[in-house]
């Protein structure tokens, strides 16, 4: 009877083990993915936490932290973690650090899904609600405004949870355009 | 049949756990650290009728190691000056989670209770933006309120599940912890009046202070 219930129990944690591969990173759909649970989860307690509070080392480790508080599983937590490392270091192609002029230029639509806006602000009526959205605010703000928010997005807040995102001024220009057509 | 209740209930934990596909983090090119400190403080003003003390603050840091991929170790401590002044230091929480799959993990030590939202989520003085606590959960810090539950944490095993359903999540926690302290006996309890009658079995009173331990073998579950 007891080596029933022992091999019942390691059959169990066995089963419960069994790991499969792990998407890579730096995929956009895992980050865009990241973008959308931190604008879910992360302002449900308290105000979202913004990327440069902690180094890439240090969220790997209150990433677990957190995700017992808000229960998310370890794909949801891997992609908050993917979202948050992206803003903080060269995943893209436009750190401007390393800037590759030979890589292909991305569409405004593109940079907007590579970099998961819509993770916090809505786009064509679908997408989070923890930032404003962005349909319409080029004509309500002014394309300096939202050059200079890409920029240094406290500028107008210091306590804003929007990253600053490693891209050129180049794609921002993009971005305003796209959303400027909107 | 306590033994039993406690099998079947582990072993239903377990089983949630094993249905899906677990996940690695094997092949991901973030970077993978070791430990973090986060924490937060607070200075308070109360007034109130028998303090002696109307400021007072809290230093509550917290300890994050990461042991490896499947291992995470937590610790919070909390440095506070009373109402009268004093010291206080506490161990809020001090304990392991085990990731046993992309859905289930199993913690174990002293954690703050599952028990509704405000005790693990909630409580901390830079997202409580109450004046005091919830009056159901512990008397902590510069909470005014008597407390009809004061345990945030206990030491315990916890097992939880969490699974995406459809647009929505479902979470269960299961555990099993100390519970509360019993009174001990006075032992300089007076006679009794002659005629009165005297009772061989008193019921035990209960104390409800996890921070000086336990000194029963009567544990508390939740699910």
């Amino acid at each position: 009877m007891q080596l029933t219930k022992l091999s019942i129990l390691i059959a169990v944690i066995a089963v419960g083990s069994f790991s499969a591969s792990a998407q890579h990173a730096s995929d956009p759909k895992l980050v865009a993915k990241g973008a959308k649970l931190y604008s879910e989860n992360c302002g449900r307690c308290h105000n979202p936490r913004p990327a440069s509070d902690y180094t890439k080392k240090e969220w790997s480790v209150v990433m677990p932290h957190m995700r017992e508080k808000a229960h998310m599983t370890g794909k949801e937590s891997l992609a908050v973690e993917a979202f948050l490392a992206s803003t903080l270091t060269a995943d893209v192609r436009n750190e401007p650090q390393v800037l590759n002029e030979n890589a292909p230029k991305k569409s405004g639509e593109a940079l907007i899904a590579q970099f998961g806006c819509q993770g916090c602000h809505q786009v064509k009526g679908s997408g989070g609600k923890s930032g404003p959205s962005l349909d319409g605010i080029v004509e309500d703000k002014g394309r300096e405004f939202i050059l200079k928010k890409l920029k240094d997005p406290k500028f107008n807040n210091t306590s804003s949870a929007m990253p600053q995102f490693p891209m050129t001024e180049e794609d921002m220009k993009t971005i305003i355009n796209y959303m400027s057509k909107e | 049949m306590k033994r039993l209740s406690t099998s079947v209930a582990v072993a239903s934990a377990l089983l949630m756990s094993a249905a899906p596909v677990a996940f690695a983090q094997e092949n991901s090119e973030l970077d993978i650290g070791r430990f973090a400190i986060a924490g937060y403080g607070d200075v308070s003003y109360i007034a109130q009728d028998d303090m002696n003390t109307n400021v007072v603050s809290r230093f509550v840091p917290i300890f994050l190691f990461q042991l490896s991929e499947k291992i995470h170790i937590e610790s919070e401590l909390e440095f506070s000056i009373d109402e009268n002044g004093e010291t206080e230091i506490e161990m809020e929480y001090a304990d392991m989670h085990y990731f046993l799959n992309d859905n289930t993990t199993i913690t174990a030590g002293k954690f703050l209770l599952p028990f509704g939202q405000f005790g693990p989520n909630l409580h901390p003085s830079w997202i409580n933006k109450l004046p005091s606590m919830p009056g159901v959960y512990g008397h902590h810090g510069s909470s005014s309120l008597a407390s009809l539950l004061p345990i945030l944490s206990d030491t315990g095993i916890n097992i939880r599940n969490s699974f995406n359903v459809g647009s929505g999540k479902l979470f269960t926690d299961f555990y099993v912890v100390s519970g509360p302290r019993e009174e001990e006996a006075d032992e300089h309890d007076e006679e009794p009046v002659e005629g009165e009658e005297v009772h061989a079995e008193e019921f035990p009173e209960v104390e409800f202070e996890s921070a000086k331990g336990d000194n029963n073998d009567d544990r508390a579950f939740g699910f």
